[in-house]
């Protein structure tokens, strides 16, 4: 069992997707009822997709504080543009 | 720790993890896609309840807490903690957006089993005793008595205020 | 141990598919029986490409019975052309 302990890297990650969701006016929360929202805001799924990439490239043997910080940038304009070209929302919902 | 005991508290807490995170995201109360509701009525045709057929049909029609449940538990395994269950979340969020489902019950069960594994594994629980827990947990909803398992979800379900307003 | 109980519960989920007269009924027991085979092949493959595979295999499974769950209720009468 692997602990790996660069907490400092997945939370400089998560500030900077947060806070450049909050910039690019993605909303904080969905709208209620929230399990039934569609809508890309920065709790959900920008956090959690921030965290999930950079651990991806910590597997792939790219750590660090650059690396963590420009994924989560990159999360965050990932979040903001291309999520709901790539994965789209289905029509009936 | 002893392996069986170990596997029979793994499966509990697998059980409870997904069970009470699906009811309380709605399983219950909707079916997902169609092919949830065709499943929901098929159990309660047999006897049993039409909010535990859709907990039921959801599980198989998306990946959904179980799922996250699952696969975290798999990541943390074979590549670690937290990378292991980090990267089931992302992967469970995108298989559920291909499934016609938000999302939020994949990826909130593989996050909280994520820390519960960690926190667990300073008492002697280890990751390959949660996989295979939660396959038993699964076989307790899927694979023993549909109907019976059913009406325990549809009860739960009204009680957690998730119950389902179809019939 | 883990796999010998894993096959055990494969075996028995094939076993009850092949039984089951619904075929809603049936589709329970195969997304039993994914869970069990996505558990067998990282407890197999002990590597984070193994991880990886059951994963994707699961995610993979759990699409294909999205799509057959939805068809199952969209054939209403099966006609038999002889």
């Amino acid at each position: 069992m692997i602990v790996h302990v660069n907490v400092l890297s997945y939370l400089l990650a998560l500030g900077l997707a947060v806070i450049l969701g909050l910039a690019l006016r993605l909303p904080l929360l969905p709208e209620r009822p929230m399990r039934y929202s569609w809508s890309i805001s920065v709790i959900f799924p920008t956090a959690i997709l921030s965290l999930g990439f950079y651990a991806m490239l910590v597997q792939l043997g790219y750590q660090g504080l650059m690396v963590a910080a420009s994924t989560g940038v990159i999360t965050a304009l990932f979040c903001k543009f291309l999520l709901e070209k790539l994965v789209p929302r289905p029509e009936d919902s | 720790m002893n392996e069986v005991l170990g596997i029979i508290i793994a499966a509990i807490i697998c059980w409870f993890n997904f069970v009470l995170i699906d009811t309380w995201m709605g399983l219950p109360e909707n079916p997902g896609v169609k092919g949830a509701e065709v499943i929901g009525r098929a159990v309660k045709k047999r006897g049993g309840s039409l909010a535990g057929g859709f907990f039921q049909g959801n599980i198989v029609c998306s990946p959904d807490a179980s799922a996250g449940t699952l696969l975290a538990s798999v990541g943390s395994y074979a590549i670690g903690i937290p990378e292991g269950g980090l990267i089931a979340a992302t992967l469970v969020y995108f298989g559920n957006r291909l499934c016609a489902d938000p999302g939020y019950a994949g990826t909130t069960g593989a996050l909280s089993i994520t820390l519960i594994i960690y926190l667990t594994s300073m008492v002697g629980m280890k990751p390959e005793f949660y996989i295979v827990g939660m396959v038993l947990a699964i076989i307790t909803i899927q694979g023993l008595a549909h109907p019976t398992a059913s009406r325990l979800l549809g009860k739960l379900a009204q009680k957690m205020g998730r119950h389902t307003k179809m019939t | 141990m883990f796999m010998e109980i894993l096959g055990i519960i494969i075996i028995l989920m094939a076993l009850r598919t092949l039984i089951a007269q619904d075929r809603a009924e049936r589709m329970l027991y195969l997304n039993a029986m994914g869970f069990a085979i996505s558990a067998l092949i990282v407890l197999y493959i002990q590597t984070p490409f193994g991880a990886i595979m059951a994963i994707t295999y699961f995610i993979a499974s759990t699409l294909s019975s999205n799509a057959i769950a939805y068809s199952i209720g969209r054939v209403k009468k099966e006609i038999l052309v002889k």
